[in-house]
């Protein structure tokens, strides 16, 4: 299927990615994977994924930096980013700032929201 | 024994006066001229000058005056000779006494003798006089070292204080002061009048350390010290000059610096010329007047290094509390996404077994998340980290909101969930999540402890202060307010287990766990109730229980209604909160008009936006009055902030007599926020006063 939809994950780590690749999987989504904030940008701008999930603590460049760099590129700013926290100490300081992160998800997450969110903004439901 | 100097020429040489003063015991000697008389008078220090002017080419009145100056301080008497002849001329040159001739020798006796006792008064008074001028200089060294001495908590200035003050009222040739509040820092403060030698500077170290332990010659010492570990630092007032180990055989005074229960370091001075009896006691003043400011200098290092220590520690406690909630939650995603997968049956089919032991990890899994979850939010309240956000709000909202996500679960228990909202209800000031934070863990706990077929309402009505029963409230632990104005009550009622009466007043503490076996049982931190109560808290509100046992529980939490000035004071609270997190100053400003209120309703709307740099302050208006809370600020930048409002309402059509302004400050000022307050409004100034005062 060609109009497959396309999701790119971003967490360091491997057994969250693996989890949310398994569930988009098997929903019928092409699922890319990036482990840190360069990763994620490169494959963000060659892949051009329909949506990104992805993390704030990131080694390289943080999640915050990432959703900033793509939100304010006109080529990428459409690309829907789910971004996820860990609700720690500065987590309503990263809410405040301006990441252009179109939803905050907080862990620990519930697996059914987050396909449910990132369906509706693909256009599954 | 007398001493007396008698002058004539020799022609008159009359050997029968001077065998008369041998005879009763006066050692006597002649002066033949004038530098023959200042010559004797020089070594032999006369007591009394007997001048003959009779027929003499000796200059009487140079005489006179010479030896009057020679010898000021020893305050000769010079008895003239004179005749019946003698002018009035040769009589007035400043001799203190006369005798006219021809005399009997008893007359002459007579008056030398008086002229003795004049002569030995004169030195009482003269020694009195200048030891009183002397204590009294000390006195004013005195007075203006402890007056120095007030003024500072520098452990060193005192230090150099005292040494001043020694200096200027015994003027010491050395001193040693060795000051000492733990062995590792033992300092000797040396002030010499000369550079020291090598030898001399260990001799002064060995006598510094042996001057110490005499102190504490049976008793143990309270610092071990040795000579490796005292630092010497070194002061002299003149560079051409030596001391050497010689003058160790100065004069000395030697006094611990101590209060009566501590002990701070020893002080000895040495003088070539040996110290009185009052030099000693000056000394001793000095000292004592030195140890209490230096208990206090010491005390507050301790304080400021013991603060220092505690900053480090709440901020690492906090770096802590972030640190670990990442790092568990982390885990506990991958744990609960993969339960999530297999529950889903998306692995595969699982039995009823699988199914339910894999439902005992999920169900632990978010029990450890509400932990974590509940425990940083604690911490961080605790902190002074939670920010509110405040706005104004219907409670009927969070109150239908949260009613809504537990129909599931009490529809599953057969609980009937009611709701009893007034209609009248007024708007309340507050942070939505934070009450419905406070609603969830209360109507979470009503479901958890109601057994089935039982009833929950949830009910909301207004209040005034008056009807409410502080004793209510009054047996929970936490900060009291006075209650003003109208309230809105929420309250949750069910008719569950209940709470024995005797641990009522436990449930809103840390970790108390009532029934603790049943709280297990049906989940749980024993943090709900302290997180709740800190929210309400926050919003100046008070929260209660009243229970009976088997029957069931009411929670019931007021909230103040929204009038300008709970807004403002919560935002003030809030803001006050930020400050002390960030050890940053804070400002208020109140400001009241007298009168209609219109200006601070024209310029408030409009100007107040316009004031450049101030974008940080929050401004509250209502009724003629006008606070402005200013984050980060201290005085010098509230008066900016009117000072630049006074050129705006200079250049309306406005009068600034009817404008009266108070500033108050934190910390300076008051350290909570209704202090501050009070303070602003006490300090009440006019504005127009004040400007003519400054010009």
């Amino acid at each position: 299927m060609s109009d497959n939809k396309t999701v790119l994950i971003v967490d360091d780590e491997q057994d969250i990615v693996e989890t949310l690749r398994f569930m988009l999987e098997t929903e019928g989504i092409n699922c890319l994977t990036a482990h840190d904030g360069e990763e994620a940008l490169n494959k963000a701008k060659n892949e051009k994924p329909d949506l990104i999930i992805l993390d704030v603590m990131l080694p390289k460049i943080n999640g915050y930096k990432v959703s900033r760099l793509l939100k304010f590129d006109r080529k990428y700013k459409d690309i829907p980013i789910l971004m996820v926290t860990a609700r720690s100490q500065d987590e309503d300081k990263i809410i405040g700032q301006d990441t252009g992160a179109d939803e905050y998800i907080t862990k620990p997450f519930d697996l059914d929201n987050v396909i449910n969110m990132v369906k509706k903004y693909l256009n599954m439901q | 024994m007398s001493k007396i100097l008698i002058i004539c020429e020799k022609s008159d040489t009359d050997q029968s006066i001077a065998n008369l003063f041998n005879e009763v015991g006066y050692e006597a000697k002649y002066a033949f001229n004038e530098e023959e008389a200042l010559l004797i008078t020089e070594e032999f220090l006369p007591d009394i000058a007997l001048i003959d002017s009779i027929n003499t080419t000796i200059n009487v009145s140079s005489v006179c005056k010479k030896l009057k100056l020679q010898n000021q301080a020893n305050d000769i008497q010079i008895i003239l000779l004179i005749s019946n002849e003698s002018s009035s001329e040769d009589v007035l040159v400043g001799a203190d006494g006369y005798i006219t001739k021809p005399f009997s020798d008893s007359i002459l006796i007579a008056t030398v003798n008086a002229h003795l006792r004049i002569k030995k008064l004169l030195d009482i008074l003269y020694t009195n006089n200048s030891e009183l001028a002397k204590s009294l200089y000390q006195l004013n060294v005195l007075y203006n070292t402890s007056s120095q001495l007030a003024g500072t908590l520098d452990k060193t200035k005192l230090i150099d204080i005292m040494n001043i003050g020694l200096e200027k009222s015994l003027n010491f040739s050395l001193c040693l002061a060795l000051v000492t509040n733990d062995p590792e820092d033992a300092t000797l403060i040396i002030n010499s009048a000369y550079p020291i030698s090598d030898r001399l500077e260990q001799a002064l170290k060995l006598r510094a350390m042996v001057g110490y332990k005499s102190l504490f010659e049976d008793k143990k010492l309270p610092f071990e010290l040795s000579m490796n570990n005292i630092k010497v630092k070194k002061h002299y007032k003149e560079e051409n000059g030596k001391f050497d180990l010689g003058m160790l055989n100065f004069d000395t005074l030697f006094s611990p610096i101590s209060t009566s229960d501590k002990f701070f370091g020893t002080v000895e001075i040495l003088r070539e010329n040996d110290f009185s009896g009052e030099d000693s006691t000056c000394f001793q003043t000095v000292v004592k007047q030195v140890s209490l400011p230096l208990e206090s200098a010491i005390l507050y290092e301790e304080i400021k290094k013991t603060n220092i220590k505690l900053e480090k520690l709440e901020k690492l406690k906090s770096e802590f509390i972030s640190i670990v909630s990442h790092e568990l939650r982390t885990p506990l995603t991958s744990i609960k996404n993969s339960l999530d997968i297999m529950l889903s049956g998306k692995t595969g089919d699982i039995t009823k077994i699988q199914d339910n032991f894999l439902n005992i990890a999920k169900r632990n899994v978010d029990r450890l998340s509400g932990i974590i979850n509940d425990l940083l939010d604690l911490s961080k309240i605790e902190a002074g980290k939670m920010d509110f956000r405040f706005e104004p709000l219907n409670i009927a909202e969070p109150i239908e909101f949260v009613k809504s996500t537990f129909e599931n679960l009490a529809e599953k228990k057969s609980i009937i969930l009611t709701m009893k909202i007034a209609s009248d209800l007024p708007q309340i000031y507050g942070d939505i999540n934070r009450i419905e934070q406070v609603l969830s863990n209360l109507i979470s706990n009503a479901v958890k402890f109601t057994s089935e077929n039982g009833e929950i309402t949830i009910s909301a009505k207004k209040i005034n202060a008056s009807s409410i029963n502080t004793q209510l409230f009054d047996t929970f632990s936490g900060k009291k307010l006075p209650l003003k104005g109208d309230y809105v009550k929420i309250s949750v009622k069910d008719t569950g287990i209940g709470i024995k009466e005797s641990d009522i007043p436990k449930v809103f503490d840390k970790f108390q766990q009532i029934e603790s076996s049943l709280s297990r049982e049906v989940g749980g931190t024993g943090l709900g109730l302290p997180i709740a109560k800190q929210l309400i808290e926050a919003h100046r509100g008070e929260i209660w229980l009243e229970s009976e046992l088997k029957k069931g529980s009411k929670f019931s939490f007021i909230l103040p209604v929204m009038m300008h000035y709970n807004t403002f004071i919560l935002e003030l609270d809030n803001e006050l909160q930020h400050s002390k997190f960030n050890h940053s100053g804070l400002a208020l400003i109140c400001l009241e008009e007298i009168g209609s209120g219109s200006i601070i309703k024209d310029i408030s709307s409009e100007k107040i936006n316009k004031i450049k740099n101030f974008d940080r302050c929050k401004f509250f208006v209502q009724d003629g009055k006008m606070q402005i809370v200013m984050p980060n600020s201290n005085k010098t930048d509230a008066q900016k902030l009117i000072d630049s409002f006074k050129e705006q309402i200079l250049q309306s059509e406005y009068a600034l007599e009817n404008l009266q302004i108070g500033i108050s400050v934190y910390p300076e000022d008051a350290i909570t926020s209704d202090e501050l307050i009070e303070y602003a409004e006490r300090s009440v100034i006019s504005l127009n006063r004040k400007t003519k005062k400054q010009y």
